[in-house]
């Protein structure tokens, strides 16, 4: 059960009800003090905001996520941040759909607020000014708004309880042949039927979406079976698969690094999406963990046959090196 | 004296009884801060504080409702068990929840007199969901000190006695 009363919150987080009460209180009026905000460049000039949490804050955050992870199961519904789910499972239950629609949720974190932490905390019985003080602590004040802080240990947990609380279940009963799939701001419908008009189910799912919530979805995409169905960066036509764009890079890449001249790619794939990398070494490395999760998504003859450019053009790397 | 009190879900057999700040007079009471008011728990028996008590708190200081020190305050939380149950007192627990501050027990009562003290210390137990359960005069630095009758637990010393304990059992169990 959650904790009571607020001394027995600040007991199970090993602190005391005083330093509990002076964060929350700071949190409201001066946010500032435990989050640093920093901007990632997302393109065409916009930008991610996310925060960097204070280390105090940040190991109060991991305290209330172990708590609340033990005393708030989760329904099912979440495929994302999950203890227990991985994703071939979830590709899985995506694969092999007639029409598949997905809806991405915009600006997720942002979008759940302070009052819906709170009211999903008292629905799994905590005591309302238990409920708030939990709240109060894992959100973020900026001007008027409290809302989950993207950045923080606590912020998946807590956007994947308020979501099964207000959006799954009525998801559910909206489409109760569909195979919903949410994996954390993505919402994949899938159905086995053509019958179904894809665009219809956007605008119903966008105003349920809004009713229940309040947040706003977009990047909303219908994919029938006759043209690519993309979801979870995979195609999930048939079977889950490596996109053929991704997996024609990747084996051009490998092909050059075991034939071609090793300095002069390593310079292409820094200007490409290897831009973190610095040494061949580093960038064989890095192939070598891309293969590791591509393998389930790959035919074992495709797999295999990349190991072996990618292990031939390791071979070359150390034989350069000892010349 | 007005007390409120909060029962369980499902009536699992524990109640949480809180009294204001004013009820406490000068007595001791381990890891509640002198100007808090008072919250512990009251379990029907050993089996509900066996099964309950650690999904409730992660430390508390716990002894028999019995053998509670002679104090005001224990007589109050006696009268409210007797009056809004039907326990038998003698089988009762209670149990203090310890906050912690700067890795130690937050014990605070200060200004308080020796022998006023809601636990005693001899025979409280102190559950530690990271160390364990220990007799809290057993493992105090301070206990001579308490058969000389010169503290009692609740007082700031006892935070001091209890530390170094803690902190080599804690190690140990990591």
């Amino acid at each position: 059960m959650l904790p009571l009363t607020r001394r027995l919150l600040a007991n199970n987080l090993r602190t005391n009800l005083k330093r509990l009460t002076y964060i929350a209180t700071e949190l409201k009026d001066n946010s500032e003090l435990f989050y640093k905000e920093i901007k990632i460049p997302k393109g065409r000039g916009r930008y991610r905001i996310v925060y960097k949490v204070e280390p105090g804050l940040a190991y109060l955050h991991s305290l209330l996520k172990t708590l609340l992870e033990k005393q708030i199961p989760a329904t099912g519904t979440s495929y994302a941040y999950e203890a227990g789910v991985k994703l071939s499972d979830t590709a899985t239950r995506m694969q092999g759909h007639k029409l598949l629609i997905s809806l991405d949720f915009k600006n997720h974190f942002t979008a759940v607020t302070m009052w819906q932490v709170t009211e999903m905390l008292k629905h799994h019985g905590a005591a309302p000014d238990v409920a708030f003080l939990i709240a109060r602590l894992c959100c973020i004040t900026r001007g008027k708004r409290s809302f989950l802080p993207q950045g923080s240990v606590v912020s998946p947990l807590l956007s994947n309880r308020v979501s099964e609380h207000l959006l799954d279940h009525k998801l559910s009963e909206r489409y109760p042949k569909a195979t919903i799939t949410r994996y954390s701001d993505n919402l994949y419908i899938a159905f086995d039927t053509d019958k179904v008009s894809g665009t219809a189910v956007i605008v119903a799912v966008k105003k349920l979406v809004r009713e229940e919530t309040g947040w706003r979805c977009h990047k909303c995409r219908v994919m029938p079976y006759y043209r690519q169905q993309r979801g979870l960066g995979l195609v999930l036509n048939e079977k889950a698969n490596m996109p053929r764009d991704k997996y024609l890079s990747l084996k051009a890449l490998i092909h050059n690094l075991a034939h071609k001249d090793l300095e002069e790619q390593l310079v292409t794939a820094k200007a490409g999406a290897y831009g973190d990398i610095d040494t061949v070494q580093e960038l064989i490395s890095k192939l070598h963990h891309q293969l590791i999760y591509w393998k389930q998504f790959l035919a074992a003859t495709k797999y295999s046959k990349l190991l072996k450019t990618l292990n031939k053009a390791e071979k070359r790397c150390i034989e350069q090196q000892l010349d | 004296m007005t007390c409120s009190i909060k029962k369980l879900p499902d009536d699992l057999g524990v109640i949480i009884i809180t009294l204001p700040k004013s009820s406490r007079g000068i007595t001791a009471v381990p890891g509640i801060g002198w100007a808090a008011d008072i919250e512990v728990l009251v379990f029907r028996d050993e089996f509900s504080l066996a099964t309950n008590l650690s999904k409730l708190g992660a430390c508390f200081a716990v002894d028999s409702l019995s053998s509670l020190g002679d104090s005001s305050l224990s007589t109050t939380i006696t009268n409210a068990v007797r009056s809004n149950t039907e326990w038998v007192i003698d089988r009762c627990y209670l149990a203090s929840p310890l906050e912690i501050m700067r890795n130690k027990y937050k014990m605070m009562s200060y200004h308080v007199g020796v022998g006023n003290c809601l636990f005693k210390c001899s025979s409280t137990a102190i559950y530690d969901s990271e160390v364990g359960t220990f007799n809290s005069l057993e493992a105090c630095v301070y206990q001579i000190d308490h058969l000389m009758g010169q503290c009692n637990l609740g007082m700031p010393k006892c935070a001091e006695g209890l530390a170094e304990y803690v902190t080599a059992n804690k190690e140990i169990t990591s």
